[in-house]
């Protein structure tokens, strides 16, 4: 008896199996990382000889980097693309252009492709395309650097106004669920 | 064993939860436009002009202010206004002191001239100088003119007798120094 129990546990041993599922789970996470906890200002400078204009040539920044994590299905389109959209009205006479980096290569994957001069609105247009599945890495260095850069519409300079200094929110979203 | 499986759920669960709260981000930008309010004067030399009618050489012949005029400064502007609290600028004039008592020494500004932008002040005529502020340029908005002579607006000073009658008032005496000045202000 005592035999026989032993050869039947040695016959469920030879067929047992058990179901072993592997779960990658969606992954869309997208952050913005400061230096140095740094707010984003842009102002032109003022002229000091009357008769000159606003100087706009250094009314740029570059101190937001652009962070993401992506784990894409194999199917095809399913790439993901990053949009930027102004929250509120960008002061009149004057457009806010975005310049992206390429990736500083400290994460791994298929990092996407960077579009450069976006002029940004209310409207949500892409800035960076075909993300697949990676990351960029946390924290500042990593990812993509962010250059604002404001440039004065072409003979726009009479509806400037010292009344329409403002703060604008910038809006990025990674794409979900194509 | 069925425990543990619920288990694995609720983890998947919090991980698509997590992914849909960070799939955008926002931060903030500050956009500030300064105010601007610049004048200055310009030419090709001095800024300091001489007036001064042409003595006759004829006995008997009045002195002649016909040519008593000079163009040779600009005004120069750079000017940044607020379309809510302060939508336009004027530029005001005035002098140091009394002119001669027989004598009118006037000025009066051209259409703007150069290669600046914006919205550019609009001549208000000619202006006879006194020690009280009056506006020579007016709606100036948001602009620049160049900086330099031959940019803005030219400057034309004319001396002239007051009347006919006031001859006798003249007197070389009175021959001095005057300060013109010319300040860019709001409209309030």
């Amino acid at each position: 008896m005592l035999f026989f129990s032993n050869l039947t546990l040695g016959q469920d041993q030879h067929i047992a199996h058990n179901n072993v599922r592997i779960n990658i789970p969606e992954v869309a996470l997208l952050d913005l990382e400061p230096v140095n906890g740094s707010t984003v200002i842009l102002s032109p400078i003022s002229p000091t000889q009357a008769g000159q204009a606003l100087d706009f040539s250094t009314s740029q920044n570059s101190s937001i980097w652009l962070n993401y994590s992506s784990i894409v299905s194999a199917s095809p389109g399913s790439e993901r693309t990053i949009t930027a959209m102004v929250e509120s009205e960008i002061p009149s006479g004057l457009k806010l252009k975005l310049n992206v980096a390429t990736d500083a290569g400290n994460g791994s994957g298929k990092t996407g492709t960077p579009l450069n001069g976006v002029i940004l609105s209310s409207q949500a247009q892409p800035i960076i395309n075909g993300i697949g599945s990676c990351y960029t890495g946390d924290g500042t260095n990593n990812g993509h650097l962010l250059t604002y850069i404001m440039e004065l519409d072409e003979d726009a300079y009479g509806s400037l106004s010292f009344d329409m200094s403002s703060t604008l929110n910038i809006v990025y979203t990674i794409s979900e669920g194509n | 064993m069925k425990v543990k499986h619920y288990y694995i759920i609720i983890l998947l669960a919090c991980t698509l939860g997590t992914t849909a709260q960070n799939n955008s981000g926002k931060h903030r930008v500050n956009i500030n436009i300064p105010e601007v309010a610049l004048l200055d004067l310009e030419s090709n030399g001095t800024n300091n002009i001489i007036l001064s009618p042409v003595a006759s050489n004829e006995a008997g012949a009045p002195v002649d202010f016909s040519n008593s005029k000079n163009n040779s400064l600009w005004i120069n502007y750079s000017s940044i206004v607020g379309s809510n609290t302060e939508p336009t600028r004027n530029v005001v004039v005035s002098v140091s002191q009394e002119i001669p008592a027989a004598l009118n020494l006037k000025v009066q500004a051209s259409v703007y001239s150069g290669n600046g932008k914006g919205n550019m002040g609009t001549p208000s005529g000619e202006v006879v100088l006194t020690t009280t502020p009056k506006e020579i340029i007016q709606d100036i908005g948001s602009c620049y003119t160049g900086n330099g002579p031959n940019k803005g607006h030219q400057l034309t000073y004319s001396l002239e007798l007051k009347d006919e009658d006031d001859y006798a008032l003249l007197d070389f005496d009175q021959s001095e120094p005057l300060i013109v000045t010319y300040t860019l202000t709001d409209v309030n």
